[in-house]
């Protein structure tokens, strides 16, 4: 177990220092960030006097290994388009509101999904079954910001019972935006738990409880779910990360002031110490989440050995 | 039991889902913008705006803006420089009305700008809008004649040759922290942040006025507030020694320019640049009192009575909303009670009862560039752009009316010259509007040597700008016409970055582009458009020896008269140079909740949705 998890640790730093050469070059692939952050009629002298002080007019590999260098010690720089603010200073304001707002879809999207899976499981093949499909099918196929649109204009603009967009009205404002991120998670995590639970249904142990009178409420939500719940449990482990990072959108649609939002304004002005520590940060995340899921799964499950 | 029960709850939760789905779908088509114009009627502004109508639905001329004031402020006479002595007038303060007002909050959905950051010298122009109601200015523009009128100048003079000038600032003027009043230490100062390095406003300008003391360029230094350029006669008077005559001084120190902002000297030496930026303050009519970044900014009413403006709103809250949909939302969801509403989006708020009001002078400047007319150096001589009788052609090729009507609502004033307008007192009314004629753009292609259907290739380009969307969509139909009397056209819509990468470079050569800016004066286009390096041009455009001597001696002149006729020759030449494909000068638009609000005056700025908010006027009980 101990070497598994070396091995992941070091394949994961691999993949950050991967992921940070990529970033680092497709920002500058996008265009001079001085272009736009400065305005058009700025004299030469100034596009110059901006370009050495952001260090821009060094070579790109000692720009790239400058910032490495910055970032493993914990300092990722200063926001250009933010007049010089440190991007820790940035990130540290949204970082909350991002977290809160992908615990709170997280919630959402499993206290939706996993009581429909198996519900869906039980009643296979009836109307129940049929709808939990629709459901499925509609949050797999509608993009997360066409949802959230689609709700801010019911239960904002109509119905006037949330608000259309901040995060200022308390816990009120969450919702929309939980949901709309949430919603699409429901559809695949409700699927994995509808098929591990009919693969568990059909087992002998449970034919067997149920020939021994066990009450079905206890052989299903005990003996069943707790065993299916593995690999909707992984998933589950997996759309953590994929929420933080999954919110770009959302926090846009829905103006939360989280770290989405400040990727795409970043990307908007070109800042690309920004972009970098946002992607790398996001990346890490992720890794972190399927180490730790891998990890937990292979405790989880005695029969996994690596 | 339980079983059951939990089926129940989770049916109902599938069948709100599925209820919510259902009747969100049905919402837009309920909601649809109209696809044709909004009625008249309805794109008119609140009845107590002063501002003027919008320019005419038919194919707009240059006569047809009469209903829009002369802008006398792109005079050098108006601009405060011509006569040795200017007569400052009256600020414009709104009478008192009665009544209670129905809401004292006002709430303003905007666009992010660029870049956000409380201490607006730093981030330049673009975002300095937002700080306008909390921090003021030596000059203001009137937002219906754009003529100068003082701000924290009560008086200003200057001399002969244009250098030196001299002003008496308001005096007994107190900043938000109230330990404090204006001075001319906080003047110095304040130019000396506007000419830092690290600034990103119109640093270098400002560098170039500072004059023998010109090297104080940093923050760091002991001699804060003096400068041997600024001689103090006291507290509230003093004599600025520029080092080259300029004669737009109160244009570029007016909120027309948004950068250079007053800020207080005391407050900066007791707090320093970190509280500053925390906790800014000004001597405006709105104070600081919280700010999200990437969400909003909070003011309140600084003063029981200010000097300038008593705003009829106790709170001003800027909110920033990058989505359209979102900003839609908002007002109709009466959560903002001022949006910005993209054209397309507006017949919506229109038809839900919400009003279309705008600008009191056009925002922004609509044109097609023609690239490759450099100087020598980057001159290509088989670049068909180069040719007059093509430049002609392209001209004649596309139907501006069309594109007015398709994609503005004909709300677009079509432009004869572009970066002339009629009220710029350089204008010549007797420039045409090019008219559409394909076949005598085929012609004209012949006279170049083309044979027909197989004209010029050239490349084209466009991409999206904050504010006229529309460059992307108007560049189709541009493309075809062009295609239709025999260009080879190689299009390419997208992002505007690599646009701008590419005319920075002086690369356009064979190429042609949509772009946009603000409402200027002539003089200033020509220098940012219309010249090369050489003379500190910006958007390399259109370059040429005539233009570059001419924008040279209008520089050095101070005589009026004579910078007029100058400019007016320029555009002369370049009207019959058929150096661009000019198109039109747009407005800007915004939604406004008539339940709330009477009167929004946006002043002419492209940074509008930000400016002017402690003139709006409250509905009353």
């Amino acid at each position: 177990m101990q070497r598994f998890i070396f091995l992941r640790v070091i394949q994961s730093v691999l993949a950050l220092l991967v992921i940070s050469a990529v970033v680092f070059a497709l920002a500058r692939v996008t265009g001079d960030p001085v272009a736009i952050l400065l305005p058009e009629d700025a004299s030469p002298a100034v596009v110059e006097q901006v370009r050495s002080k952001w260090g821009l007019d060094q070579p790109i590999y000692v720009q790239y290994a400058r910032y490495i260098g910055n970032f493993v010690t914990g300092d990722f720089g200063e926001a250009w388009a933010y007049g010089g603010v440190p991007i820790t200073e940035l990130i540290a304001r949204r970082l909350p509101n991002t977290i809160v707002l992908a615990g709170f879809a997280w919630i959402i999207s499993a206290s939706i999904a996993l009581p429909i899976g198996v519900m869906v499981a039980v009643k296979k093949d009836s109307a129940f079954d049929w709808a939990g499909k629709v459901v499925a099918l509609i949050g797999q196929s509608a993009p997360s910001f066409a949802i959230g649109l689609i709700l801010m204009w019911v239960f904002a603009v109509i119905l006037g019972w949330l608000p259309t967009s901040g995060n200022d009205a308390g816990f009120k404002s969450i919702i929309l935006p939980g949901v709309a991120l949430g919603y699409y998670n429901v559809a695949a995590v409700m699927r994995l738990t509808r098929s591990s639970m009919l693969e568990v249904l059909d087992t002998e142990y449970v034919k067997l409880a149920r020939i021994k009178g066990m009450p079905e409420r206890k052989v299903i939500w005990k003996h069943c779910f707790r065993n299916a719940l593995i690999v909707p449990f992984t998933y589950m482990g997996l759309i953590g990360a994929v929420l933080l990072t999954g919110s770009v959108v959302i926090e846009t649609v829905f103006v939360w002031p989280g770290l989405g939002d400040l990727a795409i304004d970043a990307i908007r002005n070109r800042d690309f110490p920004v972009i970098q520590s946002i992607v790398i940060l996001f990346a890490a995340f992720y890794i972190f989440i399927n180490l730790a899921v891998d990890v937990a799964y292979a405790y989880l499950n005695p029969r996994i050995r690596y | 039991m339980l079983t059951k029960r939990s089926a129940r709850i989770a049916l109902c939760v599938s069948l709100s889902l599925i209820l919510t789905i259902s009747i969100a779908c049905g919402a837009p088509a309920e909601q649809q913008p109209e696809t044709s114009a909004p009625a008249a009627s309805q794109q008119q502004q609140p009845a107590a705006t002063a501002a003027p109508a919008a320019p005419a639905a038919a194919p707009a001329q240059p006569t047809a803006t009469t209903a829009l004031a002369l802008p006398a402020g792109m005079s050098d006479r108006a601009a405060g420089g011509a006569a040795p002595t200017a007569e400052p007038t009256a600020t414009p303060v709104p009478e008192p009305t009665a009544g209670e007002p129905v809401q004292k909050d006002l709430r303003v959905a905007i666009t992010p700008p660029y870049a956000e950051n409380l201490l607006g010298w730093r981030v330049g122009g673009t975002n300095q809008g937002m700080l306008q109601p909390m921090q003021e200015q030596l000059f203001q523009r009137d937002y219906v004649t754009w003529e100068a009128k003082p701000m924290l100048v009560t008086e200003w003079e200057v001399s002969e040759d244009g250098a030196t000038w001299h002003f008496q600032l308001r005096e007994d003027v107190p900043y938000h922290h109230g330990e404090d009043t204006f001075g001319v230490s906080d003047f110095v100062f304040s130019l000396q942040l506007w000419s830092h390095p690290e600034g990103k406003g119109a640093t270098d300008w400002f560098h170039e006025l500072l004059g023998p003391a010109g090297e104080l360029r940093s923050i760091e230094v002991d001699a804060l507030g003096t400068t041997a350029a600024v001689e103090q006669v006291s507290d509230s008077e003093m004599i600025w020694h520029a080092n080259r005559p300029e004669l737009w001084v109160p244009f570029w120190f007016s909120d027309a320019s948004t950068d250079p902002l007053i800020y207080s000297l005391d407050y900066w030496q007791k707090v320093g640049e970190d509280e500053y930026a925390q906790n800014p303050v000004g001597t405006g009519p709105y104070k600081h009192v919280s700010y999200q970044q990437g969400a909003k900014l909070e003011y309140e009413r600084a003063f029981e009575d200010h000097w300038r403006v008593n705003p009829d709103f106790d709170t001003l809250t800027f909110f920033f909303a990058e989505e359209d949909l979102t900003r839609v939302a908002m007002l109709r969801a009466k959560e903002a009670d001022i949006a910005e509403i993209p054209r397309e989006l507006q017949g919506e708020v229109v038809k839900a009862g919400f009003q279309i009001t705008q600008s009191t002078l056009p925002a922004f400047m609509v044109w097609v560039g023609i690239g490759g007319q450099y100087l020598e150096d980057r001159r290509d001589g088989n670049d068909p752009n180069t040719n007059i009788l093509v430049r002609r052609a392209m001209n004649h090729a596309i139907d501006r009316n069309a594109i007015n009507e398709a994609f503005f609502d004909n709300k677009m004033e079509l432009m004869a010259n572009t970066g002339w307008h009629p009220t710029d007192p350089a204008y010549d009314p007797a420039w045409e509007i090019p008219e559409y004629n394909p076949d005598l753009a085929r012609e004209l292609l012949q006279e170049a040597g083309y044979a027909e259907g197989a004209g010029p290739s050239v490349e084209f380009m466009s991409g999206k700008l904050v504010g006229v969307p529309e460059l992307t969509e108007i560049a189709v139909p541009i493309i075809s016409w062009l295609e239709e009397v025999g260009f080879q056209v190689d299009a390419q819509i997208g992002e505007f970055q690599p646009i701008r990468t590419r005319y920075k470079a002086r690369e356009m050569n064979g190429t042609l582009w949509t772009h946009r800016t603000g409402f200027w004066p002539s003089g200033r286009n020509v220098r940012v458009y219309f010249v090369s390096p050489n003379q500190q041009g910006a958007v390399y455009m259109y370059e040429d020896p005539y233009v570059e001597e001419e924008y040279d001696r209008w520089k050095q002149s101070v005589d009026p008269q004579e910078r007029e006729q100058i400019m007016r020759e320029v555009g002369q030449f370049m009207y019959e140079k058929n150096a661009t494909m000019p198109l039109g000068f747009l407005f800007a638009e915004f939604g406004i909740n008539p339940e709330v609000v009477v009167e929004y005056s946006v002043n002419n700025s492209y940074f509008g949705g930000m400016k002017g908010h402690e003139y709006t006027r409250v509905v009353r009980k």
